[in-house]
């Protein structure tokens, strides 16, 4: 268990510093701990993750986001109807200022749609955001199998502990 | 002289008293704990005050044998109704799941049975589950059937679900991320309301196996 923890840790600090390396140093929005999750080979679509951080002293809105390894990515919310899940997709998503928005399992993600071949777990993928009145702000996801929290199965309120 | 062999003889009383009293306390604290039905639904198993037997059911799974109540007897069985295009709550629970079974230590892993029965049968062929559901865990069971015996064995074990239509035609199945759980006996004992955690759903399946096996 120790040794699982140690290289999820280790898989999320290299992460961050490849995030690092590429040149994300903006000021105002930045995104941590973005990652894709791995579905068996075959899969059509799958679903990413990350926190977006608005330091800002205005509200942005997150008009769209594109992938290099997907046709198409949506903003999706799985929502709890009569105690039933069920998936929506969102139009934009904003983010108010000072604000930490976490996208998590059980609640907000993105759904990467019409994938040429699934990532495997090692792997990372390039997620670009695009908004309503700043520029493009992307990142490079890492691809695990699951998040480093598998002990809870999420929720809307889940926030991404850093 | 017989004073002082007294004087001993208590010292000896005392401390044996002392042993017995810490040994004990030290035993009751390394039992694991035990809840009781009201403290199970607290922390998120509903137990059924009589558990209830399925009937008859007919479906198949992911290596295309017969899938029906002799199938989950012998053992304690997890059923999650889920299907393989859902890229959200499906892996995060199916990954739940494999994180559970890992944890579980002692008696309590010995053969519980975990199950993905799918609310998409149209898509969810046997094929497709073998595809899928062994990724997670080897030992997981996929199982698929005729829409209406998935809906009849779902709503005999309280677990609904819905095919919507989009516009488009495309659909999506709203379903829950409860987990059934069925006894030995193959009857439906409980449920594990979502959302899970790991820690209180180790302590209350315990407990459940516990008490049943009493």
């Amino acid at each position: 268990m120790i040794k699982k923890g140690m290289v999820i840790g280790l898989a999320s600090v290299i992460s961050l510093a490849v995030a690092a390396a590429q040149g994300e140093q903006d000021a105002v929005l930045t995104i941590e701990n973005a990652w894709v999750r791995a579905l068996p080979p075959g899969q059509p679509n799958t679903a990413a993750y990350l926190t977006l951080v608005n330091r800002g002293g205005e509200a942005v809105v997150v008009e769209s986001v594109s992938s290099d390894v997907a046709d198409m990515v949506e903003i999706h919310t799985t929502r709890n109807a009569d105690g039933l899940m069920r998936m929506a997709q969102l139009p934009s998503l904003e983010v108010a200022s000072g604000q930490r928005l976490a996208l998590a399992p059980g609640g907000t993600h993105l759904m990467l749609l019409g994938l040429e071949t699934m990532p495997v777990a090692g792997d990372t993928v390039q997620l670009c955001l695009q908004f309503a009145s700043h520029r493009d702000v992307c990142t490079s996801a890492v691809v695990r199998k699951s998040s480093d929290r598998s002990d809870s199965q999420g929720g809307q309120n889940h926030q991404h502990h850093q | 002289m017989s004073q002082s062999r007294n004087i001993k003889l208590t010292i000896a009383g005392v401390l044996l008293f002392i042993t017995v009293i810490v040994a004990g306390f030290v035993y009751r604290i390394s039992l694991p704990r035990i809840m009781t039905a009201s403290e199970m639904s607290a922390n998120g198993l509903y137990l059924l005050e009589t558990p209830r037997n399925i009937g008859e059911f007919d479906l198949i799974d992911h290596y295309g044998n017969p899938f029906n109540s002799s199938t989950m007897e012998g053992q304690w069985t997890l059923i999650f109704f889920g299907f393989t295009h859902c890229p959200d709550i499906c892996p995060t629970t199916m990954t739940f799941l494999n994180a559970f079974l890992e944890s579980l230590e002692g008696t309590e892993a010995e053969n519980p049975q975990v199950v993905m029965v799918s609310v998409d049968p149209a898509r969810d062929t046997v094929q497709q589950l073998a595809d899928y559901v062994p990724y997670f865990n080897p030992d997981f069971t996929g199982v698929t059937g005729e829409f209406l015996d998935i809906h009849r064995f779902a709503t005999k074990l309280n677990t609904p679900f819905r095919k919507v239509t989009d516009e488009d035609g495309s659909y999506q199945v709203d379903h829950s991320s409860n987990i059934v759980l069925i006894n030995p006996r193959g009857d439906y004992h409980g449920f594990f309301r979502a959302p899970l955690d790991l820690a209180k759903m180790k302590v209350t399946y315990r407990s459940a196996r516990f008490i049943w096996g009493r």
